[in-house]
Order: C-alpha cells, then sequence, then structure tokens
C-alpha cells in the first residue's frame, strides 16, 4: 500500500515536472536527467553507432529545449511519448540518405558486442540481425526498435507513432515475416 | 531462425550491446539545451521569408494576375518551408558564424530558386524582397501586414494576414530563429569544396524531408552559401548567397506606405482552416481557367508563376473575363488550397498526380495524403470525388 502510494506520488511529481519544464530550466534538466539514456539508447539500437546516437540525441534534445514552452502533454507519459516520437523522426531521417545507411552497414560489426550464448541454432548475430532490420522501412525499424530494444507495450508504440494499436499488432507481424525471410535467404546464401 | 515475437524477442535478449552513454556528451549537452532553452525565451520572434510574382510583360490575362496574387499570399507564408535551414556548429568554424546570426541587426542576400530574389531582414521583425522587375514586397510581421508595389504598373497590394500562430516556436516563418540554431544540427562534414573560385568548407543538416548544405569560408568566418533541397518536392530546391549581416538598412526601405498615385490590390489571407475542400475548389477553379479543363501541372508553389507564364505563352487559359470580384475570390481559393498542402506534415506522403488529367476523369487519381492518425489515405479522383483507401491499393 506505502509503496502505491509511493509510486503514484512518483508519478505526481513527474507529471508536475513536465508542466514546469515549459517555463522553468531545473525542471527541464531533470526531466532530461531522466530520460537521456533511454533516448540515447533507443538512437544506438536504431543507428548501431554511438557517435551517430550521441549526434541525433542532441538534436532530440535540443528540439526539445526549443518548443516544450508549446507542448501540449501533461503528464510525464505524453512526454516519453514526444520524446521517442522526435528520436525516431530525427533517426529515420539520418537513416534516410542512402550513403549513411551505408556507412551504418559498415560501421556497426565494429561497434558492438555478440553473444549469441545459445549459438547452436541458427539464431541471426548482431550484424546480420541488423542488416536486416536496416532492410526494413523507417517506421517500421522505428516498430522494432520500440518494440524489442525498448520493451514498449503496443499501446505505447501506437501513442508513439500516431497510429492504431492493432496497426502496430499487424505491422510487426508483417515485419517479423520479412525479417525471417531476409535473415532466412541470408542464412541459406551463406550456407 | 525465430518463429514467432517470443523467439525474436529471445534473440535480441542475448545481444550484448554497448549503449553506455559517454559522461562528457551527456553533461555537455545539458549545458546546450539549458542555455538553448534560456535563450529561445530571451529572443523576440523575428521572420524572414520569400516571394515570387509573375514579371510585368506576362501579366496580360486575369488568370495570370490571379496567379500572381496567389503566389504573392502563398509564397510570403510558405516561404518558410524554402528557406527553413540549418546549419550545422559543431566545428569550430562555425562559431563566428553563429555569433553573427545571434547578433545581427540586419541580414540580406539572395535567394535564387526559379527567379533571383534579394532579400534584407531587420530587426524586431521587418522584412523586404525585391524581385528581378522591381517588384517589391514589404512585410511587417509583428503587425501581420505587408505591401507589394508593381511599380512598372502603378499597382500595389495590401496584405493582413490573420490568424497567424501566436508562439513564435510555433511559427512557420521563423527563418533567422532557425538559422539561429543551426549550431545544433550538424550530421555530416563535408570537407572542403571550391565554389565560384572560393575554398569553402561544407556542412550537411538532413531535417524531416529536407537538406541543407551549408558552406562556409574557413578563412573568413563567413556564410557564404546554403543549398537547401526538398527530398518529396523535387524542382523546389534553393541556392542562398551573397549574405551580409549589420547592414545600414533604412527604415524607409520596410515602409508599409503605398507611393503616391498608384493604385490599390487588397487581399486578406486568412491562414486558419484550410482543409480538403479548399485544395479541392482549387483544382476545380484551376481546371475551370484551362480551356481543355485540365489540372495544373504541378502544386509547388515556387512554380506556380512559371507554369502560368508558360501556359499563358502557349494560349493554355481561357479569355478570363471575369470581374474584379470574381477574381478575388479565386486568388484566395487558390490561396487557401495550397495553404493546405504546406500545411501537411512530411508523414502525410501526399503525392499530386494531376498533370495532363482533364476535370471529370473519374478513373484517375489525381492527389493522395494520409491525414494524422489515419491509417488509409484519402485519394481525390479527376472527378473531385474523395474515397479512402487502403494504403496497399494506392496508385502506383
Amino acid at each position: 500500500m506505502v509503496g502505491a502510494m509511493a509510486k503514484l506520488f512518483e508519478r505526481t511529481e513527474n507529471d508536475d515536472l513536465v508542466l514546469r519544464a515549459r517555463t522553468q530550466a531545473d525542471a527541464l534538466g531533470r526531466l532530461y536527467e531522466l530520460y537521456y539514456e533511454r533516448i540515447f539508447r533507443f538512437c544506438v539500437h536504431r543507428l548501431f553507432n554511438k557517435e551517430i546516437a550521441e549526434d541525433v540525441t542532441s538534436t532530440v534534445f535540443l528540439e526539445v529545449a526549443r518548443t516544450i514552452r508549446t507542448f501540449k502533454g501533461r503528464t510525464v507519459q505524453d512526454f516519453q511519448n514526444w520524446l521517442y516520437a522526435i528520436a525516431a523522426n530525427q533517426a529515420n531521417a539520418y537513416i534516410r540518405k542512402a550513403s549513411r545507411r551505408k556507412k551504418l552497414l559498415e560501421t556497426a560489426v565494429g561497434l558492438t558486442t555478440v553473444s549469441t550464448t545459445e549459438g547452436t541454432d541458427n539464431s541471426p548475430d548482431w550484424p546480420q540481425l541488423h542488416t536486416a532490420i536496416l532492410k526494413l522501412k523507417p517506421q517500421h525499424q522505428t516498430i522494432v526498435t520500440l518494440r524489442f530494444f525498448e520493451n514498449l507495450q503496443y499501446e505505447q508504440i501506437a501513442q508513439i507513432l500516431d497510429v492504431k494499436e492493432a496497426t502496430v499488432r499487424v505491422t510487426l507481424h508483417r515485419i517479423l515475416n520479412e525479417l525471417r525471410n531476409h535473415l532466412q535467404s541470408e542464412f541459406e546464401r551463406q550456407t | 531462425m525465430f518463429k514467432d515475437e517470443s523467439e525474436f524477442k529471445r534473440i535480441v535478449g542475448q545481444l550484448n550491446i554497448d549503449t553506455e552513454p559517454n559522461p562528457a556528451h551527456r553533461e555537455g549537452l545539458r549545458r546546450q539545451m539549458l542555455s538553448v532553452f534560456n535563450e529561445a525565451e530571451q529572443q523576440p520572434a523575428t521572420r524572414i521569408t520569400v516571394l515570387q510574382i509573375l514579371r510585368r510583360n506576362i501579366m496580360k490575362s486575369p488568370v495570370t494576375k490571379i496567379a500572381a496574387a496567389a503566389v504573392i499570399i502563398i509564397a510570403v507564408l510558405t516561404g518558410i518551408h524554402y528557406f527553413g535551414i540549418s546549419i550545422p556548429g559543431t566545428s569550430v568554424v562555425f562559431a563566428d558564424v553563429v555569433e553573427r546570426l545571434h547578433n545581427a541587426r540586419t541580414m540580406t542576400y539572395t535567394a535564387n530558386a526559379t527567379t533571383e530574389i534579394e532579400i534584407a531582414f531587420k530587426k524586431p521583425g521587418y522584412m523586404r524582397t525585391t524581385m528581378p522587375g522591381g517588384f517589391v514586397t514589404v512585410i511587417d510581421w509583428t503587425q501581420g501586414k505587408g505591401l507589394s508595389t508593381l511599380p512598372t504598373r502603378n499597382q500595389f497590394i495590401e496584405m493582413e494576414m490573420s490568424n497567424l500562430p501566436h508562439d513564435p516556436a510555433q511559427h512557420q516563418f521563423n527563418v533567422i530563429e532557425k538559422l539561429r540554431t543551426l549550431p545544433e544540427r550538424a550530421d555530416e562534414e563535408l570537407g572542403t569544396s571550391e565554389i565560384d573560385g572560393r575554398v569553402l568548407q561544407g556542412f550537411r543538416v538532413t531535417e524531416e524531408d529536407v537538406i541543407n548544405t551549408v558552406w562556409i569560408d574557413p578563412q573568413t568566418r563567413d556564410l557564404v552559401r546554403v543549398e537547401t533541397e526538398f527530398i518529396n518536392a523535387p524542382g523546389m530546391n534553393v541556392v542562398m548567397t551573397d549574405f551580409q549581416f549589420d547592414v545600414e538598412l533604412d527604415d524607409s526601405l520596410f515602409s508599409l506606405t503605398p507611393p503616391a498615385g498608384y493604385t490599390r490590390i487588397e487581399v486578406q489571407a486568412d491562414v486558419s482552416g484550410v482543409t480538403e475542400h479548399d485544395l479541392i475548389e482549387y483544382l476545380r477553379v484551376w481546371s475551370s481557367w484551362t480551356k481543355d479543363g485540365t489540372f495544373p501541372p504541378t502544386l509547388n508553389p515556387m512554380e506556380l508563376q512559371k507554369v502560368s507564364m508558360e501556359m499563358e505563352q502557349q494560349g493554355k487559359f481561357g479569355d478570363g473575363q471575369t470581374t474584379e470580384q470574381q477574381r478575388k475570390r479565386d486568388a484566395m481559393t487558390m490561396y487557401r488550397g495550397i495553404m493546405f498542402l504546406t500545411q501537411l506534415p512530411a508523414e502525410s506522403n501526399w503525392r499530386y498526380a494531376g498533370e495532363d488529367v482533364k476535370f471529370g476523369d473519374a478513373n484517375t487519381a489525381i492527389f493522395w495524403y494520409r491525414p494524422e492518425g489515419s491509417e488509409t489515405y484519402r485519394v481525390i479522383y479527376g472527378d473531385l470525388r474523395v474515397k479512402d483507401v487502403e494504403p496497399e491499393n494506392l496508385p502506383k
């Protein structure tokens, strides 16, 4: 009971932070501390490169600083959705350029550590997986990242992308089929 | 291979990806963010935009006059789409440029799209554009008023823009503010290149659907050239050059008083509440002007003058015998139709395919877009019917 009340209090306090951040730098600073890591992590997962992820994370928070005065959300959940939406757009804008996508593909291998503990099956490793992910449409890449790397619920992904929850479910089903086909083809090509 | 979502989740869970943040970046970004936040509060809104207008010698028919009036307003109100640029600032080279942008009381530059335009800006919100042929437009964004003069015709157009967003941060026309935010947006360094005999250092900034290439003189720290490319709108590219800061610009250059002896054409532009219906009406009006009932070859307002000129020269418009009142109404219809387009976000994926399609062609889709939050597209056909269509059934 006490824990639940504490959680309720915490939520209310953070919601209040969102409202205050429109006009008060200290509140915005605290929100930044709450969300910097999460957005950075999202960017790394999305872009496979920590330096690029830093650049995009910067763009996201500077955009927030410029526009938060007009942000209409009232809760910390609204704020989080808004952050992810900005981050997704910025990451997509980055990836949209074919040359950058190529660069990402080339560099990601060297920037990640692969750990396939159950390496006896034909599970894809990280380079194979991200290569397949990069072949998806940008928004589909976002969905994969939010769902499997950020572990968000369908409902929240739908809010971030401004689509219906059912759309996310159906789309994700198609995405997984597409990913499986990509990976299967690649596996067969290599063997 | 994974069979379902849970197995895929398991595979992802086995990956060990380094997402440890760099404390220096974290702290540096925090300072930068709060600085931008504080700055945004202190700086007054300043706006700048660009105009295009038909030249005097082709303004013979009511159709092109209407196009001229509409283009003025459209361009004024959508200018930011062509000049909403950003400059990267991660390099030391940009420090002086950024400083200059922050402190500039005045700024002038030349923009070259389909027509060369000279643009001058002065605090707190004045701007002046000069087109070939001496066509001048002055806008006072603080009052929402503008004045265009056509010296060769002894005519002037007064503009009143109502329902502009009150919040500068939401204001689309805030190009100077955009210029000031350039430093944070660099995402690619292009190295040096020789342009017009100068060795310049290039940077690239990619926004939603716009790629800006910025060229700086590394010796003088001058902003030399900005190229803006619109990914989803081929042919709308703009090149900005001849930047000058803090040149003396007399207030008389920004006067809203029309010259003595000029006759008035007044236009009121309401920028609120444009809808799909406004675009449909625009398409209907245009097809009524053309002799063969075809729709406009393009919906790009920056190409409108060129298209109108060419079509006029080719005799594609009817005689255009309309009343002054009708012309004003048509101008507003055009303006609102184009404004609907400019307000569509990039995510709407709008496409226009009306070139050479005649009004009444019920089988040909001429425009489609995805409304915000919708899973289906709104498709407008040649008979101006509208249907909701699944994405997979859109025209190829």
